[in-house]
């Protein structure tokens, strides 16, 4: 007898159809899993008997053998528990074959026979639907996860008998209709930050222009609550970015199931102790994405930056270029989307109180550099905002009135981003990832501007990549302002986001440069 | 007061050791430590010993080069050790000898290792191999060695150079402080450097970050000559900092240090160096110092020698000015722009700047063009001379938006009106010299 399931696994990021087959013969009890089963498809077998015996049903009494085609590929996790039991019972008559046509089964079983959920449903009913499936059976549990995806029948059950029942003509779960949940519930906004107008208006340039930002402050003035503010002030997700975002977090199991579909930026804020495999991602087997991708499209914030791990940061120059990360193994070969937004904080120094008024710092300069050292230089290039958060009086944080709420920013934000789509005639490229010439194209200089760029340059000691940055915030400044030409006021107020070359040129630069502001 | 100021470079090998003898044993030194040499080195090296004597003074340098670039040797013992053997030659045949004679002078271990040494490498290949890494060695009595540095109590034996020797022809004043100066201490220094140059005054001072560099900087930025001196050798680059600053102080200045090329800047070398710098210098000016300063030793020193020490002056209260506002109370003189220091220089010194007054010169220099300030500018001006704020309080003082105050302090920036502190405060900078 010979039955077949269509199911589907999650290989890192990519959803892969895997057609379980089954065949028995002969009348020796037994089992054989073939088709390049990892560990865990592997132990199905133990579950799934069990499973049927709980479900008050009959396994089949021969020598079965399971077949996981594509057989090269490795399969990996437990949601092909169900299509296997499906499959199985369907040869010993349990179920009529012509039942499993067109459909598509993933699921994990329990050993009570309840089916348990699985992560990737989204990812999985996104692929569904693109390849022309029907329908996709999938654990009650993920039901209102993969239902987000229109255009494709979803259902969802929760034993493997209301599974077989629903396959036998049964009701089984019907999607609820999709409630428009609110996003701005409980969003952190801009407005609870007392003062810090300097970071603000970094935040507000850095969510504009899809800059990478770098907060240096000392302890308690309120980095890691300005960076958790950054995504409630970036524009919504579009239609095909909520999609890519939801299955990347589908996919790693982290979807938030009240919430599926999100239009909000994701925030991601890895410890420092994270390793590069951690951020980048990789890991045994098939390659997992990182927090870089899950931070895709939205923010990373690193906090505390010179306690990472030197190699864990040297690996993000490359995604941060290119906005996907490639990951190589022996056995594979795959790349993850990975555009994200730097948030970095940092204390000024080691002990994290050098410029601060009511407390002296201790450390030696030789410390303060070799601290800024542990940042390197290729990787401080690709923030263009640095801006110190000072830490503020008690008094001040009385006197100083609240800041514009997060609407309000995110309005300008908006504008700022249909400007430069406009002008660049592509959306997702921003003033941040444009091509230096495109960009030199848009900010033509006239003479007064670049009278006031020499002069900065020399006084301030602007390195020629400083110069491309300020431009490019400049850029973003005049976008806010809804200036079509890049003006003097807003080169001067780029030059303001340099602080660590201006301020730390002798710690952040190599050598110190003679004639360098002062 | 007025024999401290005269050449006196007779007195450099005889001064009695004091209390600063501390560390006479201290320090092990250099790369060339070695033990004991093969014969075949010793044999080989005792004609090296022979070879010098080509005059007087390289010879004298050459012995003295060689006798402090021996493992072990104190900057401070040497000149004892000197003047016991009565004379740098005698003392290197002693020690070449070894014996009893050596390990009286030197201890019985030391004389051991010392006297290996000596066969190692001879007084002459010792001169050349400094000359070809382009360091100069100068010792007293041979023209070059500073008249002002001769006459303190315990000058240095030799010193080693990069770059123009300092000349007494000119005058010199020490501008030191802390090395983690604040915004207005790294803009005073700057200052002080550059107008001090500007009216031919050679700028003295460490190299150190903070007060130091700044100093060098602004000195060599107007075009003036500087002198750095090292608690290293010449040849390292301490603070890695400042290599391109030592490089440049090496071609328009003088890179100066007692202690051989190859010496580790280890902690208790620099308040030997601040007292070369006190030495070298007409007067010191403490910028921005704590109270624990080692710039408050370099103007100890400077007061021990009878040389002029002034301070600038900061706000009470911050940890930054305590050493200098303490200086002020024991009666330094308060700076507050170039000629409060140039009243305190002795006549016979000013007249070394050449005709004219320093304060027609000082006046004739660039007038700050006064441009017209928008009114935002005129209104941040306004409340930072109140003192430093942050981009807050002038946000909620001034009504204005945080992306047009931050493009008026650029412009005010620039304009040389406005700097910056650590900790994203803003300061009107003062104006120095406009009532001079």
């Amino acid at each position: 007898m010979y039955a077949r399931v269509d199911s589907c696994s999650i290989l890192g990021m990519e959803v892969v159809q895997v057609e379980v087959e089954v065949n028995t013969s002969g009348n020796l009890p037994g089992i054989y899993m073939v088709g390049l089963p990892d560990a865990a498809v592997r132990e199905s077998y133990r579950r799934i008997k069990a499973a049927v015996a709980n479900s008050e049903l009959l396994f089949c009494r021969q020598l079965i053998t399971v077949n996981l085609a594509p057989a090269h590929l490795r399969k990996e996790g437990s949601n092909l528990d169900l299509p296997i039991a499906l499959a199985i019972l369907s040869v010993s008559g349990a179920l009529d074959p012509e039942a499993l046509k067109a459909r598509l089964v993933v699921g994990e079983l329990a050993l009570d026979g309840k089916v348990r959920g699985v992560r990737g449903t989204l990812a999985m009913a996104l692929w569904a639907r693109r390849n022309g499936r029907e329908e996709i059976i999938v654990p009650a549990q993920n039901l209102r996860e993969a239902a987000r995806i229109q255009g494709i029948k979803v259902t969802g059950v929760e034993s493997l008998r209301q599974a077989l029942d629903y396959l036998q003509g049964g009701r089984a779960f019907e999607p609820e209709p999709p409630g428009e949940g609110d996003d701005d519930e409980n969003r952190p906004c801009l407005s609870e930050v007392k003062g810090q107008a300097h970071a603000k208006r970094a935040l507000e340039i850095a969510a504009a222009g899809f800059h990478n930002l770098m907060l240096v402050g000392p302890p308690g003035s309120g980095k890691s609550m300005l960076a958790e503010r950054l995504p409630g002030i970036m524009p919504p997700l579009g239609d095909e970015e909520v999609l890519e975002v939801a299955s990347i977090h589908s996919v790693a199991g982290m979807l938030d199931p009240d919430r599926p579909l999100s239009s909000r930026p994701p925030f991601r804020s890895p410890h420092h102790s994270i390793s590069h495999v951690g951020l980048v991602g990789g890991g045994r087997g098939f390659p997992r994405p990182g927090e870089i991708t899950l931070s895709h499209n939205g923010v990373l914030f690193l906090d505390e930056l010179p306690e990472f791990r030197r190699d864990a940061l040297e690996v993000l120059r490359q995604p941060m270029e290119s906005g996907r990360v490639s990951i190589s193994r022996s056995l594979v070969c795959t790349s993850f989307p990975a555009r994200f937004l730097l948030v970095a904080g940092m204390n000024p120094c080691p002990c994290g109180y050098l410029g601060d008024r009511r407390r002296a710092c201790s450390c030696a300069p030789s410390r303060v550099r070799s601290y800024y050292g542990r940042v390197s230089g290729p990787l401080l290039d690709r923030i263009d905002l640095q801006v110190e958060v000072p830490r503020l009086d008690p008094r001040e944080l009385v006197e100083l009135p609240d800041g514009e709420p997060s609407e309000q920013v995110r309005e300008r934000v908006i504008r700022a981003r249909e400007r430069q789509e406009m002008r660049w005639g592509r959306s997702g490229i921003t003033n941040a990832n444009i091509g230096l010439p495109e960009l030199r194209v848009a900010c033509r200089l006239g003479e007064e501007e670049k009278r006031f760029m020499f002069t900065a340059s020399e006084r301030l000691g602007l390195t020629a990549r400083g110069f491309d940055r300020c431009l490019r915030v400049a850029r973003t400044i005049a976008d806010l302002a809804g200036r079509d030409r890049v003006c003097v006021s807003d080169l001067a107020e780029a030059v303001q986001y340099r602080t660590l070359e201006r301020l730390w040129g002798s710690y952040v630069a190599r050598e110190v440069q003679v004639g360098s502001g002062i | 007061m007025e024999a401290a100021y005269k050449a006196n470079p007779g007195s450099a090998t005889s001064g009695d050791l004091g209390e600063r003898d501390a560390s006479l044993a201290s320090g092990v030194r250099g790369p060339e430590v070695s033990g004991v040499p093969r014969d075949s080195d010793l044999a080989r090296e005792q004609k090296g010993t022979d070879r010098t004597g080509e005059g007087e003074e390289s010879t004298e340098s050459a012995y003295r080069a060689a006798l402090a670039s021996l493992p072990g040797m104190s900057v401070l013992s040497l000149p004892k050790l000197i003047s016991l053997a009565g004379g740098s030659r005698e003392l290197w045949e002693i020690l070449a000898r070894g014996g009893e004679r050596a390990a009286a002078l030197a201890g019985r271990d030391r004389a051991i290792v010392w006297a290996g040494a000596c066969h190692a490498k001879g007084p002459a290949e010792v001169l050349e191999e400094l000359g070809r890494a382009g360091i100069r060695v100068i010792v007293p009595g041979d023209g070059l060695y500073p008249p002002l540095l001769a006459s303190i109590y315990d000058p240095p034996a030799v010193l080693f150079a990069r770059g123009k020797v300092p000349e007494a022809d000119r005058p010199y004043v020490a501008v030191v402080g802390s090395r983690r100066a604040s915004g207005y201490g790294a803009f005073v220094a700057m200052t002080l450097g550059e107008e001090l140059a500007r009216l031919g005054i050679a700028v003295v001072s460490g190299a150190a970050y903070g007060v130091d560099g700044k100093a060098h900087q602004g000195c060599l930025r107007a075009g003036g000559y500087t002198v750095a001196v090292l608690g290293c050798g010449v040849d390292r680059v301490y603070p890695p900092g400042h290599a391109r600053l030592l490089r440049q102080v090496a071609e328009c200045g003088c890179v100066l240090s007692e202690f051989p090329p190859g010496t580790k800047p280890l902690p208790w070398h620099f308040p030997y160096r601040n007292r070369i710098i006190a030495g070298l210098s007409h007067a010191v000016v403490v910028v921005e110092a704590s109270r624990k300063s080692g710039a408050l030793i370099t103007a100890e020193i400077a007061l021990e020698e009878g040389r002029e020490v002034m301070a600038v002056p900061g706000p009470i209260g911050n940890p930054l000015s305590l050493g200098t506002n303490g200086l002020i109370q024991k009666g330094a003189k308060l700076v507050m722009e170039i000629g409060d220091i140039c009243e305190e220089l002795p006549w016979e010194v000013l007249r070394m700047l050449g005709p004219g007054s320093w304060r027609d010169k000082a006046l004739s220099q660039e007038v700050k063009e006064e441009e017209a300030l928008s009114e935002v500018e005129a209104a941040c001006l306004e409340l930072l001379r109140g003192g430093p704020c942050s981009l807050d309080r002038l946000a909620a003082k001034t009504g204005q938006p945080a992306g047009e105050l931050l493009s008026c302090l650029s412009s005010l920036t620039l304009r040389g009106l406005v700097g910056e502190e650590a900790g994203g405060r803003y300061m009107a900078l003062p104006i120095m010299g406009e009532n001079g």
